[in-house]
């Protein structure tokens, strides 16, 4: 694998180092992260859910003392009467009466100090348990006029007036838009009671400031944060107070909401609680925590924009980028320095063996470091130096190889045009000796005749010599091309070439079954011919046992000439395949003593060995070899002449 | 290629290592532990004379215990009930309560029916700072820091209630109940209150709790002849209240009952059933059809969220089984708290709990269920008239919630507290009239 055109080496070091360490990093960062990005959300979520939580019961708590303020306001005896002179002046003679101006101006001093108690109280109602507004502080359009009536035009007062007398319970109102006070309304009523009858309520109005106020505190709220109170009305969900970002609202200017948005207002109307993120009524996304208020039967929703929420987990997100860029780029620049420290000697040790390699044994890696590495390419560069020597006397012994090699192959050109060009004038001397002996026999003397003999014979046995000579400078010159040859084929030949001394020595002659090999014909017929007639022919007066085996090697074939024969001398055995080498008189066993140099040369032709194994008077085993892929010098082959 | 499997081995060590490092991670470690369970008691008498009411809500309280066990628990933590047996015995109330706080450690007792359980059961819950979620109805005047009171209050129940007999049914009342605690106090603001009125109260009467024998009040009843009957009778006194009116033919005079739902209606029928097979059904329709009750609920209210109410209780104890308020607080109030719980992230702090349940809402067929600063819950008013089937046809509906009052306001709080004392010191030390009653000792 390569990266960059990096060697592996490099790449895997290079990986693992930026591995290592910047996965490690990569994690404590996504860790750190998120345990902050979470921690500072659950902070948001959880000042949501105080701010919520607080006003909710702050609102609650101002509703229920005020309540029971109004509870307890209603239970004086003293407004008791006042309530039943008042009522009593307003049913009998009516409001322009002079008893109920005089019960009016009696009691409404002590109405009014209801109002420097509570700067929100907007007016005092008293009104009848028939439903008559007998007394009003303020003396609006309600005055005098009866809340059960149809044509009253406060829903809010007229069902307040129905569930103090239903329950003669203090009674929140809804708050909703009063058409005499011309802006939105709460009322707050109590039963009053007289001495044994039920005589009616005494209601606060309060200002709409009065909860207004809480939608208006943004303390301890986030620049985005926003408080909303939300009442139903009728299926719609409306803004009950103006709020931060809509400060415009009254309750008589309603945003209705759609299904899709304000959903957390929804849930809280509907008296759910919870925290989430959500579209609001303007159509943010927002982080809101919704809850009920029941005093009221309003949702409120404290909210603040996502925006807001994340503005810091953002900044943090893109500190740790940068960071993240900036230590990821280190961590790749020190990666790749540590590897390249580690990786380039190794690669110029590498590069030089190469070098060496390739046969430039003078090259030195020189590396000169203090390390290991160092070592180990000054150890290199010592083995170079050593093996150049080497090298230096093998080339020695080449060149002496070659020039043995050229002076044999001279003698052999030599012996060959020496044999041959010979074999003409030693004819022309034999001819002419033999024609002398054939027609001056007998003319000359004795002594003549012995002398001419002697020159016969010793001219047949030159001429026998040239001719062995001639045949054994042949081998390796005119080998047929190599065919597939069946050696039983060849040894029936060798053996019929034999027949006569065979039969004359009556020879027993054995054979495994031979193989089928790479060959030719006409050498491998010399060699088995010449190791079967030796095997013959040296022996006592005993009837000769040859026996030919064959076994297969691995990448060889080795065949065997065996006999029962007088066996050779060890001393003798290096002497065996030179050329012209007789261990025997010629008397005793005939031949020139050229056969087994013969057979050599046919088995170093092919690339084989030849050797013996003998024992003294018991007999000789002849070995060679025949490689199963014929590895024999070509340009033999194909020798000029 | 090889260079490439020793990155990735390397890399998958290295996930492993870091996943093994956030097993010690606390958050890691909260997944896999699992809270010990949270032991709740639930107390109500499942013998004697307020079975016959109180075993269904005992139903109501375990379905809302199953419910939350199956949505995953209470802070990751398993509930489990302890039912004990109160017996319609207020020392037997005092004595569970106490051996479910101590001995069972329960962190809450969903529980009680009379006034009388519920006094016997304050002191407990008071001084083991425990919690007790009550949830019926009753004569108020009472506030423990230490108790939820689900049910109405005098304000939301007794009093609409007298108010509407008033303008529907007549000026003339006639009170009569169970002689312990909440008659004897409901009873003093009826008299208050129809005076207040202009009406008259003209005759009042109690049997013991448990009694069995209306016939000399009911002959009173009909010497008095009222426009209306107001009945506190509680428990099953009531089918032998209703079987004397019938017996003596004194109906049908508009009874106007604070303590029967469909359950007692059941019971009634099913005595009828046994004791007058042919003629049951007409007795019943000519007796106790059109006799009105007042609740902030009645399972006849047709809205989805009641409907599916319906369906959980049919699904879980049967097709003719019926649901009425104290069941439905009961349910309710085993959610509220362990919302408190959930939100305030603590079980054993009773003050605590109490804080967040004035913080927090849940969505009931009655409607939008809050606690007030008081531990009581605004509740809306129902007045139901019983039809041939049994059920409470909802015949006037306030509407709104209305916010509960601890004392009635045509006296002052030393007023009721005192008459609330007086009635302790009168009955020995008791919150029942009849502790020795032999009808009692006889059902017990």
């Amino acid at each position: 694998m390569k990266l960059f055109g990096k060697p592996k080496l490099f790449v895997s070091i290079f990986l693992m180092l930026l591995l290592t360490s910047s996965i490690p990093f990569f994690f404590m960062g996504i860790i750190s992260y998120n345990s902050f990005s979470s921690s500072l959300k659950k902070y948001i979520q959880d000042k949501l859910i105080v701010i919520s939580n607080s006003r909710q019961e702050i609102l609650g708590q101002t509703l229920d003392k005020i309540s029971l303020d109004v509870s307890v306001k209603a239970a004086q005896p003293s407004l008791s009467k006042a309530f039943e002179q008042l009522s009593r002046a307003f049913e009998q003679r009516g409001v322009q009466s002079e008893e109920y101006r005089l019960a009016d101006a009696q009691y409404r001093e002590s109405f009014y100090r209801y109002f420097d108690a509570d700067p929100f109280l907007d007016d005092v109602l008293l009104i009848s348990a028939k439903g008559n507004v007998i007394f009003s502080a303020l003396r609006k359009k309600d005055f005098g006029q009866n809340v059960f009536h149809s044509t009253f035009g406060s829903p809010a007062l007229t069902d307040l007036a129905r569930k103090i007398n239903m329950f003669l319970s203090t009674v929140t109102s809804d708050f909703d838009f009063y058409p005499p006070s011309n802006q939105p309304a709460l009322f707050i009523g109590a039963p009053v009671f007289g001495e044994t009858r039920f005589l009616g309520a005494i209601v606060f109005r309060f200002k709409p400031e009065m909860l207004y106020q809480f939608a208006q505190n943004y303390f301890e709220l986030p620049k985005t944060g926003e408080i909303v109170f939300v009442k139903k009305e009728g299926d719609d969900i409306i803004l009950a107070t103006p709020t931060r970002f809509r400060r415009d609202v009254s309750i008589n200017k309603k945003i209705r909401f759609g299904p899709r948005i304000a959903l957390a207002a929804q849930k809280a109307i509907i008296g759910e609680t919870g925290l989430g993120v959500t579209v609001d009524y303007l159509g943010d996304a927002v982080l809101a925590r919704w809850q009920y208020v029941p005093q009221l039967r309003w949702g409120m929703v404290v909210k603040v924009r996502l925006a807001e929420v994340f503005a810091p987990i953002y900044k943090l997100r893109n500190l740790y980028l940068i960071i993240f860029i900036v230590v990821i780029g280190l961590l790749l620049w020190v990666s790749f320095i540590v590897a390249q420290r580690i990786s380039h000697p190794i690669e110029t040790v590498r590069d030089g063996l190469g070098i060496i390699g390739s046969g430039d044994l003078g090259y030195r890696i020189n590396l000169n470091r203090d390390d290991e590495i160092g070592e180990l390419a000054d150890d290199i560069d010592k083995t170079t130096a050593k093996l150049k020597n080497i090298t230096a006397s093998r080339d020695e012994l080449d060149k002496i190889k070659k020039e043995l090699e050229r002076s044999n192959k001279d003698l052999e050109q030599y012996a060959y045009v020496a044999s041959h060009d010979l074999q003409e004038p030693l004819r022309m001397i034999t001819s002419y000796v033999q024609l002398l002996e054939r027609k001056y026999k007998s003319h000359l003397d004795d002594a003549a005749d012995k002398y001419i003999g002697y020159v016969v014979d010793g001219a047949e046995r030159m001429q026998g010599f040239i001719n062995d000579l001639l045949q054994y400078s042949r081998v390796g010159q005119n080998f047929q091309p190599f065919t597939m040859i069946n050696l039983n084929d060849i040894l029936k030949t060798a053996l019929r070439n034999l027949e006569l001394v065979i039969n004359e020595k009556k020879a027993v002659i054995t054979r495994d079954e031979l193989p089928t090999i790479m060959g030719d014909k006409i050498w491998l017929t010399h060699l088995f011919q010449n190791l079967i007639n030796n095997a013959v022919k040296f022996q006592d007066n005993k009837v000769p046992r040859v026996h030919i085996g064959a076994q297969e090697h691995k990448e060889e074939w080795v065949f065997s000439v065996s006999d029962n024969g007088i066996g050779i001398d060890d001393q003798y055995k290096d002497r065996l395949f030179v050329i012209f080498q007789r261990l025997h008189t010629r008397d005793k066993y005939p031949g020139s003593g050229i056969g087994l140099a013969v057979c050599k040369k046919i088995v170093d032709f092919y690339g084989g060995r030849i050797w013996v194994a003998s024992q003294l008077g018991k007999g000789s085993t002849f070995y060679f070899s025949l490689p199963k892929v014929s590895n024999h010098k070509k340009e033999t082959v194909s020798t000029e002449g | 290629m090889n260079v490439k499997r020793k990155v990735f081995y390397i890399v998958v060590t290295f996930i492993a290592l870091i996943l093994l490092g956030f097993s010690f991670l606390p958050q890691f470690r909260e997944v896999l532990s699992r809270e010990p369970p949270i032991k709740v008691g639930i107390l109500h008498s499942l013998t004697g004379t307020m079975s016959i009411s109180e075993k269904p809500v005992v139903d109501a309280v375990l379905l809302a215990i199953e419910e939350i066990n199956a949505a995953g628990g209470l802070l990751g933590a398993k509930i489990i009930p302890v039912i004990a047996d109160g017996k319609s015995d207020p020392d037997v109330f005092q004595s569970e309560a106490e051996r479910l706080i101590v001995k069972e450690n329960v962190k809450a007792i969903f529980g009680c029916w009379t006034s009388a359980s519920r006094k016997a059961v304050k002191p407990v819950v008071e001084k083991y700072n425990s919690l007790l979620f009550y949830p019926v109805q009753y004569e108020g005047m009472e506030q423990s820091p230490n108790i939820v009171y689900l049910g109405p209050a005098p304000n939301q129940q007794l009093i609409p209630a007298i108010k509407w007999s008033y303008d529907h049914l007549g000026k003339r009342f006639f009170l009569v109940g169970s002689d312990y605690i909440f008659p004897r106090a409901a009873n003093q603001i009826a008299r208050d209150l129809v005076g207040y009125l202009g009406g008259e109260v003209v005759g009042e009467e109690y049997a013991p709790l448990g009694s069995k024998n209306f016939l000399d009040i009911v002959k009173k009843i009909k010497e008095a002849k009222p426009d209306v009957i107001l009945n506190t009778i509680n428990g099953d006194s009531n089918v032998a209240f209703f079987e004397d009116l019938r017996e003596l033919e004194a109906l049908p005079t508009p009874v106007m009952s604070l303590s029967i739902t469909e359950n007692e209606i059941k019971a009634f029928r099913g005595f009828l059933e046994a004791h007058f097979t042919k003629d049951a059904e007409l007795i019943f329709k000519n007796y106790l059809v059109g006799s009105y009750a007042c609740w902030p609920y009645f399972e006849n209210i047709d809205t989805p969220i009641n409907n599916s109410l319906l369906k959980k209780f049919a699904d879980r104890y049967g097709r003719d089984y019926h649901l009425t308020d104290p069941q439905v607080a009961g349910y309710y109030g085993v959610y509220l708290w362990s919302k408190a719980v959930e939100e305030g992230k603590d079980i054993d702090n009773a003050k605590n709990i109490i804080d967040y349940l004035r913080r927090i809402s849940v969505v009931t067929p009655k409607g939008i269920l809050t606690i007030a600063s008081t531990n009581q819950a605004p509740q809306q008013t129902l007045i139901g008239k019983l039809n041939a089937m049994g059920i409470f046809e909802i015949v006037w509906a306030s509407g709104i919630s209305i916010n509960p009052d601890v004392y009635p306001p045509f006296n002052n709080k030393e007023f009721w507290d005192k008459l609330i004392e007086r009635f302790y010191i009168d009955w020995g030390g008791h919150w029942t009239a009849n502790n020795a009653s032999p009808e009692l000792r006889e059902w017990q």
